[in-house]
């Protein structure tokens, strides 16, 4: 007895530890950046630092239909509430001056190091008269404070480029009002967005505004959790309640439904433990993708079951595990080969399968037994009939080619995989689509074509900056660009920032200069005295760097031209369309040859070839493996028709979905790795040599898994997430086929 | 206590008719171009800053022009979403969502010139009191937070069908009185 309960007290015991490892260790991430490879190129480096959380990320765009003329402040009034309120950084409205007695720090107190200010008597008498002028034509209000301190309105001229556009409004084209509101929380911080939103949407309920556009990757973000989540949870019950049935149907008894189900969450809560301990945070995605992969390791049960219908469990375990330990020790070394993919998503997602798939091999093979009562039909004893071996035929596998290219044939679209990094965005093109929309209409920089300088040394990338910054004047001129914004003002290099305060004036000087300036002129003698104090002050500042930004409001602006990356200094100017890249380019080499126009749209395209073509190496490799270890196990004979077979089946299924889809993207492949499982496994226990009797469990164990894994991947093709769909029809259509390849090829002749 | 909930009840009432009838007289009597004298006071200023020129509305846009003729020639052109400056032959444009303040101010002139109770009260509560002589006194305070914080209370005084002075004050201690005077009569056309 003891011999049945070690195995299972064992098991108890690693799933109690597992089980604790979950509960303690395991948090949950959905930045998407951990499942890119690392970048090689330098252009890649900036996509993938910026994809995570770029600054752009963070805006919610939010479009106010403009309704009665009664209702033309409600933007404002909207605006100004969000601003209020913790959850966002920064809100930008037409012009984005905004509160105009607030001007962010650090630009407030160094405003006299970040620009020229004429502070000689008749640089001041100019300054005063025009805030007169501006008096009388808008008496007072919030501006009075600022001129008080900073009579040349020096802060505002400096943060005006980065209000946003300038001119021309902040319409949609159907005329909604526009404004961006900034969330403190990063784009995938879907709490913290999920609060964001709702603020807006409760400030829109209480301004009574109805039917306000929100757009912006937060709301994405939150959007598709929330699809993700519905569509999980009905696709899950739905695809359960299918995988019910056809086990019922199968073998007419409950059982089976509990047994099947052991292994396969064993496999599942040893993965997600291995990847807790292994990774500390566990992908979002690791699990979507890793609980599609671990649908082989219900096939192994299945074959327990099949088998242990006419004889006891143990003896059925007994016989089956050197084919079952061959498929999943096969299938392991593919999912070795997704671990070493290069990137933490993909190794999170090979560790979880690996350990996912070998668990529930083990399981099956001493656990179950001890769980499952005596077979019904035990009475009959395993035949000692003599074992033969099927004939394989290689006939279906050059039409299962031929089908695969016949569709691709017919529905070439130029390319067969899908460069596009956002294919693999879970959210519908037509949202993407409406985002870019709006943000060109808000005029916003076209963020996927930027130069970029990079330097060790701050000091020196600053001066780079400063001197492109104003050679670039001359491309606006030669129509090589429309617009362009860079960090230069926001943080001029340290040399001329001391210039500037070697050039201001003592307090004595200044004093008497503002003295002579205000005379005609109906200012209070007192009424500048802060603005005196501020240039004093100014004398004796530091001067401004990178770090002074740093939990300031403007923090995040810079960020957004301006960062660090291991040991390098990076500095991003933004281009506003039209922009010319080759004659840019060439303009650059003979101003600054170490500065590059880079183009994010072409970077991320090469990023997902890369990878995938990456991926391959190392699948092939693993397909090496895979092929030496049947040989070594196996004749060579069936090993190579195991491996063809498979190998067909992928071109067909491949061709089938390139025909249904279009160009196929990461989701294929992945479940083209699930087929290629299943699809060895089914041949390994068809091919095998047996008994007729035994012939007849495997044949019955595979129509079983073919038929639940089929049936329930069609379920997933069915959603509307797209990779949820893609998935499903890849993997459902490939059991199909490699079910009737395996099937048709195996046909056993009747002698030996 | 009965004050107060009489007050309260003054306050809750959605519209004054009196004031409905008020507007219509001074919508009669208001022209589409007056001149003016300003004045304004606050931290910055030893004295009142004086200023002059004319106040013109441009119907085809509802847009309102204040042209100062002194001290220095300077021109504000306000529209529904825009404060554009014209000084010494640059023009700079600015959005209206960054002044509140014009943006109400501009919604209150209009009301007047058009008779619009009702966007008058948009955005501000009115409070209408007439006092001996045919003189009479608006008194505008601002309804939504965001205009609380920079405007205290407008000031409409008038006499008879004629609205006479128009005082501002703002929440820093700012203020300013524009005195409106017999519309100009040249009779010139409005145009951009």
């Amino acid at each position: 007895m003891s011999g049945k309960t070690a195995p299972l007290l064992a098991w108890l015991a690693v799933i109690a530890i597992a089980g604790f490892v979950l509960v303690t260790r395991v948090s949950f991430s959905y930045d998407l950046a951990l499942f890119l490879p690392k970048a090689q190129a330098p252009e890649q480096q900036v996509l993938l630092e910026r994809l995570g959380d770029a600054p752009g990320s963070r805006f919610l765009l939010i479009g106010v239909p403009s309704t009665a003329q009664q209702q033309a402040d409600i933007v404002g009034e909207l605006a100004y509430r969000l601003d209020e309120s913790a959850l966002f950084s920064r809100v930008l409205t037409e012009t984005s001056l905004g509160d105009l007695d607030r001007v962010p720090e650090p630009l407030w107190s160094y405003r006299y190091l970040l620009a020229d200010v004429a502070l000689d008597t008749e640089g001041l008498k100019k300054a005063l008269q025009e805030r007169r002028t501006e008096l009388t034509l808008m008496a007072g209000g919030p501006l009075v404070q600022v001129i008080a301190r900073d009579p040349h309105l020096i802060s505002l001229e400096t943060l005006a480029p980065f209000a946003g556009s300038t001119d021309g409004s902040w319409r949609s084209e159907q005329g909604d009002h526009l404004l961006i509101a900034e969330t403190a929380a990063p784009a995938f911080d879907l709490q913290g967005q999920q609060a964001a939103l709702q603020f807006i949407n409760e400030a829109l309920a209480e301004l009574q505004v109805a039917n306000a556009e929100l757009s912006g990757v937060g709301v994405f973000g939150v959007g598709v959790r929330d699809t993700i989540r519905r569509e999980a949870t009905v696709r899950s019950i739905a695809a359960s309640v299918a995988l019910a049935l056809v086990l019922l149907l199968t073998y007419r008894r409950l059982a089976p439904l509990w047994l099947a189900a052991l292994p396969l969450l064993t496999g599942m809560l040893l993965g997600l433990s291995a990847v807790a301990v292994g990774f500390g945070q566990v992908h979002g995605i690791t699990l979507a993708f890793g609980f599609t992969l671990m649908g082989i390791a219900l096939d192994y049960p299945l074959h327990l079951i099949s088998t242990a219908r006419t004889q006891p469990a143990q003896q059925a375990a007994r016989q089956i595990w050197p084919t079952l330990r061959l498929g999943a020790a096969s299938t392991a070394v593919a999912y070795l080969a997704i671990a070493l993919g290069g990137s933490e998503g993909l190794a999170q997602l090979g560790l979880f399968s690996l350990v996912g798939v070998i668990a529930a091999a083990l399981t099956t093979r001493w656990v179950l037994p001890t769980l499952m009562s005596r077979p019904a039909a035990a009475a009959a004893p395993a035949s000692p009939s003599k074992k033969t071996s099927p004939t394989l035929s290689w006939l279906a596998l050059p039409v299962l080619v031929a089908v695969g290219l016949g569709c691709v044939a017919i529905s070439w679209q130029g390319a067969f995989w899908n460069n596009n990094l956002s294919a693999m965005s879970p959210v519908p093109a037509e949202l993407i689509a409406r985002d870019t929309q709006l943000r060109q209409a808000l005029g916003t920089p076209d963020l996927s074509r930027q130069i970029m300088l990079r330097d060790e040394n701050l000091d020196r990338l600053l001066k780079r900056t400063a001197s492109l910054d104003a050679a670039l004047a001359e491309t606006v001129g030669q129509g090589l660009v429309g617009r362009y914004q860079s960090a230069a003002s926001l943080l001029p290099d340290p040399d001329l920032q001391r210039r500037r305060q070697a050039s201001l004036p003592v307090a004595e000087v200044l004093s008497s200069n503002v003295t002579l300036a205000m005379a005609d002129l109906p200012f209070k003698p007192a009424a500048f005295s802060e603005f005196m104090r501020s240039v004093e002050q100014s004398r004796q500042l530091d001067v401004l760097t990178p770090q002074d930004y740093a939990g300031t409001p403007l923090e995040s602006l810079l960020a957004q031209f301006f960062y660090r990356a291991d040991n390098q200094w990076v500095s991003l100017i933004s281009l506003y369309p039209p922009i010319n890249v080759e004659g840019l380019s060439g303009w650059l080499l003979r101003v600054d040859e170490k500065a590059t126009v880079i183009d994010l749209k072409r970077a991320s395209e090469n990023l997902v070839a890369d990878y995938r073509n990456r991926t391959f190496g190392v699948l092939g490799i693993a397909l090496a493996i895979i092929f030496l270890l049947l040989l070594w196990r196996l004749p060579a004979r069936r090993s190579a028709w195991c491996v063809a077979t498979v190998l067909c089946v992928l071109v067909a299924c491949a061709g089938l979905n390139y025909l249904i889809n279009g160009p196929l993207n990461l989701y294929h492949l992945m479940a083209l790795l699930l087929v290629a499982g299943l699809g060895l496994d089914y041949g390994l226990f068809l091919s095998r040599p047996s008994s007729a009797a035994d012939a007849q469990h495997a044949r019955h164990a595979v129509l079983a898994c073919a038929a639940s894994t089929a049936l329930t991947f069609a379920v997933l093709a069915l959603s509307d997430i797209p990779a949820l769909s893609a998935m499903g029809a890849t993997v459902a259509t490939g059991v199909t086929l490699a079910f009737v390849a395996t099937n048709m090829t195996a046909r056993r002749t009747k002698a030996a | 206590m009965m004050a107060s909930i009489l007050a309260l009840l003054l306050l809750a009432a959605p519209s004054d008719p009196e004031l409905a009838a008020h507007l219509q007289r001074v919508k009669a009597s208001m022209s589409h171009q007056v001149m003016f004298v300003e004045e304004q006071g606050g931290i910055l200023l030893e004295s009142p800053l004086v200023s002059r020129g004319v106040l013109k509305f441009r119907p085809a846009d509802r847009a309102l022009i204040k042209q100062v003729n002194q001290p220095q020639p300077a021109e504000l052109l306000v529209t529904d979403s825009r404060l554009v400056i014209n000084k010494a032959g640059a023009s700079r444009s600015y959005s209206l969502r960054s002044r509140p303040e014009m943006l109400a101010l501009l919604g209150g002139f209009r009301a007047l010139l058009e008779g619009d109770q009702e966007a008058l009260e948009e955005h501000f509560r009115a409070e209408f009191v007439r006092e001996p002589q045919q003189r009479w006194q608006l008194s505008l305070t601002p309804r939504s937070k965001r205009l609380e914080k920079h405007l205290s209370l407008v000031q409409v005084l008038g006499t008879g069908a004629i609205v006479e002075v128009i005082e501002t004050t703002l929440t820093n201690g700012d203020w300013q009185r524009l005195r409106l005077s017999a519309p100009t009569n040249e009779p010139q056309t409005v145009d951009e």
